[in-house]
């Protein structure tokens, strides 16, 4: 993994009474074992990935306490882990990246929240939602609605978000039903404190055993007829027990003054509340503290609504602004028809005055809140002068800087390679996947006509390469297929006798993610026997697999051969071989082996032993500044710099100290024919005297030849 | 200002790029604040920005009043118009928080460094694609309350840390932190790299504070000079460096050549205002193309001693240490053949059409500073002896005596020796005369097309005979009669070659104004079996 959480998981153990100081998704973790979890499941994936990984690592601990963590290979088995808490009561937590992560889950969930639970049973999902998010733009809100699951949205800070988790258990038991947290982005990655309790170790666990299985209960199946009695169960009973321990339990919050029939009122979603004050403290709507002068209800739960919490505060007010992020506008809608079925009369607004998609920042909600109180102070004509100045002096836009291949990152070199066959062939159609490769969608090489989803690039070919003169390659992380590929895009295929090409990038990690382990990643005995090396060549489980299932064309490539990789991508494309072609493209994560290597070279130099290290040069003197080197590679340690030739005024390509000599430069300015200017260098440490005599007298000979 | 203004923490935003330990930063921060009784909250949005996109931290104090129980509310993201500091490790994203409104002049001290990380689109550009980074250092002193600019890469390097200590440096610098120096470095700790860290941190704070005031170290940041103010000045050297590297690839006698295309060029008369807008850029261009680079070129600029002692210098290489130079070369059978004496080369021009060779050789490692490999290159480098006799070296100078007789072609429209551009020459309609000028300040810029080695060469070669053969050979058809919509087709067509280094916006340009494209290249016929699904 990436990032050691050793100093996390020592304030997984504060007991009560101490300060927990950390990340708001680590808080959720600190309260899940507070609140006595027999196990926790989930799918790493921003913003929730450390709630898993400081787990994972946490485990001999979690042991200790009886709880057990398992690392799911996709959301869907997270998911469907929460089954144990339908027949038990035993208390379990999942977690997962949404809404990309819900839709996975969505089949368990569907299964799980039909017939309910019996132990607490939460899910936490990161809502990746505006500024920052990688996916798709969509509400986890739909599938609480369609499920019915309770969702809640807490205040965004540390002790509201552990006492959400908290009563989140007591609200699944209270209602039999599922309950899933959502955390924005910042909001898992905030930093606070809270005070903490002592961990709870749960009652049945690894450690407390239970002698014999539940009784069969056909009632609690999600099968007919079953089925048909927990769509009732779900609004005669689940629904009101639900509401009435959000009001018992006073989880939604009044802010500031009591309502007033003349002063107008809010009701916001309990993780824009900050925003929102902000926004109120811009207009002199709310002291230095934070105390709101305007009645706002304070949504921590915002599916169920409690229709009588929500009309009485409608009704003692004079308008209200509803406070909603995203579309469609399912609360504004619901809190519609129960004003109206009321017959209350407060005007209400939401997306007439607050954009429909959009994060819900506090210059946003400033000007919503400026058309509820007309005479509130405005303090955005200072920004719009200076958006206009720095418009003017900037002249044209700042160009982006989306992520990019890590330095050394050996995914980089089958894209550069593509590049090449490219321009052999032809254009050809290239089905995108998620994972670190979804990179090359941007410059230099901007491949991909479809991203469907984590796992989907095969499948997502299906239909193309029936009307396409050449085949489709559909590119694919190990995590995406490990995650879904290898069903929905391999075997698929295998049935069809489809006839595409499919690169599996065989890397050995998730690493988008942070590097976490998949069933394909290499052992750690071969990580050490491997050094500095790839250590992903001698694990087949990929290999093996694709054999077994019946691939019969399948070659596995190492990454930084380019002209290797080059011609086995072309013979792909014109092979006469009638079924699926795979190419594993191998090559370790570079994060992995620098962390391997950096401490191994340290230890080898104080040591004195010899040590090479490599690197990567242009020659200023030859290098025409034309930067094809740079528009088929992209690495970020390949840049440019003014040239020290002053006939030349237009920046020479140039590798900066960043180089970790992955080769990539070399064997591309090979493959491509492409320039005599780049050099490898290797600097040799601590040479023997031999060594050291005999590079003396080459180098003395040499200069006989050499011109100064 | 408005009595009813509320009071808020204050706010920080740091702007940076995945992996530059702008999180260690904002834990710096977090903690140093908390051990000096303040309230407060940080947040990120990391995401995948992690590797090496553009990230920024957020974070907001506030001093813990006695009696206080509880923090003030803190936001969560930045709030244009609302941040008391923003602190910048890249130039560029400087500029992008300048352009969302962030610094404005009654609130936001800004701290930027002066370094800049190319992003992908900057650097792929076929010439130069780089942001103007004066333009946002400008926008940066005109919108914030306070700016102060420093080189954070180059200190961090010199102090061999990383860039998150000499941003700590910089913001206790500049006062804004609310505790004092010791505290940052007790938060800063004793780990591994807290030494290097220290360092960094002092490097940057007493540079600031030594600089007094709020401006400072802005002196810092002005750009390197590389032309003289003086045009004619500026002119001389290059002409005075051209005659250097042309003896140095050739000979004294091909120098001499080189001052004699000037002198034809601009009758002795650069010395007016008007000539000298173009000259040196003229002198330049011709310099760089007479150096044209061949094999023998690159042999032998790659197997100077000079070169050596610089590899060894910028990779770092100890005094002790041992260097291995290896080169990536693949000369093509042209290259090859470019280089040879004319006959010889027509000869296995030949021969590789015949026999149908591939078009480049087997890839080559030499190593350059090894015996074997330092003599072949040595070798190659004596093909110079004989390029004057060589395929290349003619094609190369036609295409130089084409290039220069269209722009005298031109030049001579637009002036007659006199000094000034008003002085039209007799016979040539007046409106012509700026448009002449329009023509060859683009003509000057065609030569750019024609560099890189190999496919990238051949590309750019074609886009210039295009060029040569379609609008420029239209402009010449009558150069008395200057369409402004032919120049403006010239110039869209130059501008669409050298920013596309396929042509294919060159033939998107072409096209519009009705010129046929070319024909399609022959590629191999690319065959992929169908398979029936019907056995």
């Amino acid at each position: 993994m990436e990032r050691s959480f050793a100093r996390e998981i020592e304030s997984l153990k504060l007991g009560a009474g101490e300060t927990f100081y950390g990340e708001g998704i680590l808080a959720v973790t600190k309260a899940l074992l507070q609140s006595g979890v027999t196990y926790v499941g989930g799918y790493q994936g921003s913003p929730v990935s450390h709630l898993l990984d400081v787990m994972v690592q946490a485990r001999p601990y979690l042991d200790e306490l009886g709880v057990h963590v398992e690392a799911c290979t996709n959301e869907s088995s997270a998911a469907a882990m929460l089954a144990a808490s339908v027949m038990y009561p035993v208390r379990g937590a999942v977690t997962w990246k949404s809404i990309v992560g819900t839709n996975v889950a969505a089949d368990a969930l569907s299964n799980l929240a039909s017939p309910g639970v019996m132990g607490g049973a939460v899910i936490v999902v990161g809502e990746d939602y505006g500024e920052g998010a990688s996916v798709i733009q969509e509400r986890t809100h739909a599938f609480a609605m369609k499920c019915s699951v309770w969702l809640l949205d807490p205040r965004p800070n540390l002790p509201s978000i552990v006492s959400s988790v908290e009563k989140a258990f007591e609200l699944s038991e209270a209602s039999n039903t599922p309950v899933m947290i959502e955390l924005r982005i910042r909001t898992c990655h905030v930093q606070g404190s809270f005070e903490a309790k002592s961990n709870r170790a749960p009652a049945i666990s690894s450690r407390a055993l239970q002698d014999e299985p539940a009784a069969f209960a056909y009632e609690r199946l999600a099968h007919p007829p079953a089925t048909y009695r927990h769509e009732k169960l779900k609004y005669e009973q689940r629904l009101p027990q639900a509401r009435q321990f959000v009001l018992d339990h006073a989880l939604n919050e009044f802010m500031g003054p009591k309502p007033v029939r003349t002063r107008p009122g809010i009701v916001v979603q309990g993780g824009l509340y900050n925003s929102l004050i902000r926004a109120m403290q811009l207009l002199g709507l709310a002291d230095s503290q934070g105390e709101p002068q305007l009645s706002v209800l304070v949504l921590n739960v915002v599916y169920p609504l409690v229709p009588e919490q929500l009309i009485e505060f409608c009704e003692a007010c004079s308008d209200v602004l509803l406070v909603e992020e995203g579309q469609p506008d399912f609360i504004e809608q619901e809190l519609a028809t129960h004003l109206r079925r009321a017959g209350v009369p407060t005007p209400l607004h939401g997306k007439d005055w607050l954009p429909m998609g959009g994060e819900l920042t506090s210059e946003v909600l400033a000007s919503a809140l400026q058309r509820l109180i007309p005479d509130s102070i405005s303090s955005m004509a200072e920004v719009l002068k200076a958006q206009e100045i720095a418009a003017e002096m900037l002249g044209e836009l700042i160009p982006a800087r989306p992520p990019n291949f890590c330095t050394g990152c050996p995914e980089r070199p089958v894209f550069s390679a593509l590049k090449l066959v490219e321009k052999e062939v032809g254009r050809v159609h290239i089905s995108a996947d998620i994972g670190c490769h979804s990179f090359a969608t941007f410059a230099p090489f901007s491949f991909g006509n479809s991203i469907l989803g984590y796992g989907m690039s095969l499948a997502s070919s299906a239909g193309v390469k029936n009307f396409s003169a050449r085949r489709p390659i559909a590119i694919m992380g190990d995590g995406g297929f490990w995650h879904n590929g290898l069903l929905s895009g391999v075997t698929s295929s295998l049935l069809n006798r489809g006839d595409g090409v499919l690169i599996v990038m065989k890397n050995g990690y998730t690493s988008a993610t942070g590097t976490q382990e998949l069933v394909s990643s290499p052992l750690e005995d071969v990580k050490v026997k491997a050094q500095g090396n790839s250590a992903t060549g001698s694990e087949l489980t990929i290999e093996n697999t694709l054999r077994g299932m019946g691939v019969g064309w399948m070659k596995t490539v190492h990454n930084y051969r380019v002209s290797e990789v080059q011609a086995t991508i072309k013979e792909a494309l014109s092979t006469d071989y009638p079924g699926l072609k795979v190419i594993v493209a191998e090559g370790e994560c570079q994060l992995e082996r620098q962390r391997r290597i950096k401490p191994l070279l340290a230890a080898q130099r104080a040591k004195g032993e010899r040590v090479v290290r490599t690197r990567y040069g242009v020659d200023d003197a030859t290098c025409t500044g034309d930067h094809s080197c740079i528009r088929l590679s992209g690495c970020p340690s390949l840049t440019v710099k003014p040239s020290i030739d002053p006939l030349k005024t237009e920046p020479v390509a140039h590798v900066n100290n960043d180089c970790v000599g992955c080769g990539l430069c070399g064997e591309v300015a090979h493959a491509a024919a492409l320039c005599p200017s780049f050099h490898e260098i290797r600097v040799v440490s601590n040479a023997g005297a031999f060594e050291r005599f005999v590079a003396r007298i080459r180098h003395w000979i040499l200069l006989r030849w050499m011109p100064a | 200002m408005d009595a009813r203004v509320i009071a808020r923490p204050y706010a920080v935003v740091i702007a940076a790029l995945g992996g530059e330990g702008g999180g260690v930063l904002a834990g710096w921060l977090v903690e140093a604040a908390r051990r000096s009784n303040h309230w407060v909250q940080a947040t990120s949005v990391p995401g995948v920005a992690q590797r090496t996109g553009a990230t920024s931290y957020y974070i907001e104090w506030a001093r813990r009043e006695d009696g206080q129980a509880s923090a003030p509310l803190f936001a969560l993201s930045p709030t244009v118009g609302q941040v008391d500091v923003l602190i910048s490790s890249e130039l560029l994203e400087t500029g992008r928080l300048l352009e969302r409104g962030m610094v404005t002049p009654s609130t936001t001290t800004l701290i930027s460094s002066i370094s800049r990380a190319y992003t992908v689109v900057e650097k792929m550009a076929m010439g130069d694609g780089r942001v103007d980074g004066e333009k946002i250092q400008r926008a940066g002193r005109a919108l914030a309350k306070h700016s102060t600019w420093l080189d954070m890469n180059a200190l961090a390097a010199e102090h061999g840390t990383v860039v998150s200590a000499i941003m700590f440096g910089a913001l206790a610098g500049c006062g804004v932190l609310p505790w004092s120096i010791a505290v940052c470095h007790e938060v800063i700790g004793s780990g591994r790299h807290a030494k290097a860290s220290i360092a960094g941190f002092n490097a940057a704070c007493q540079m600031i504070a030594a600089s007094s005031g709020s401006q400072i170290a802005g002196a810092l940041a002005s750009p390197v000079q590389v032309s003289s103010p003086d045009p004619l000045l500026n002119y001389y050297k290059i002409v005075q460096l051209g005659r250097e590297r042309l003896t140095d690839y050739q000979d004294a006698q091909y120098a001499e050549l080189y001052e004699r295309r000037l002198r034809d060029l601009f009758n002795g008369d650069v010395d007016s205002k008007f000539a000298l807008s173009l000259a040196p850029e003229v002198a330049r261009r011709l310099a760089l193309w007479m150096a044209y680079e061949d094999v023998a070129r690159v042999a032998d600029l790659k197997s100077r001693a000079s070169r050596f002692a610089a590899i060894r210098r910028e990779a770092g290489a100890g005094e002790r240490d041992l260097i291995e130079v290896r080169e990536f070369l693949k000369p093509g059978v042209e290259e090859i053949a470019s280089v040879l004496p004319a006959s010889l080369g027509r000869w296995l021009m030949n021969q590789k059409d015949k026999r149908q060779w591939p078009a480049t050789g087997p890839a080559q490692r030499l190593q350059s500073n090894g015996l074997p490999g330092l003599l072949l290159l040595r070798a190659l480098a004596q093909a110079r002896r004989w390029r004057r006799s060589s395929l290349r070296f003619a094609a190369e100078q036609a295409a130089i005596e084409d290039w220069l007789v269209c722009f005298k072609t031109f030049w001579s429209l637009s002036t007659r020796g006199s000094s000034e551009i008003s002085a039209v020459p007799s016979g040539v309609p007046p409106q012509v005369a700026p448009l002449a000028v329009q023509v060859c300040q683009e003509l000057v810029r065609m030569p750019q097309l024609r560099k890189g080695y190999s496919d990238t060469h051949a590309r750019g070669l074609s886009n210039y005979q295009r060029l040569r053969t379609t609008l420029l050979a239209r402009l010449l058809e009558d150069p008395q009669a200057i369409e402004p919509a032919a120049l403006a087709a010239f110039r869209a067509a130059l501008d669409a070659a050298l920013s596309d280094p396929e042509g294919r916006a060159l033939e998107k340009v072409l096209g519009g104004e009705g010129i046929a494209p070319l024909p399609a290249k022959g590629k191999p016929i690319f065959w992929a079996k169908r398979v029936s699904r019907h056995t």
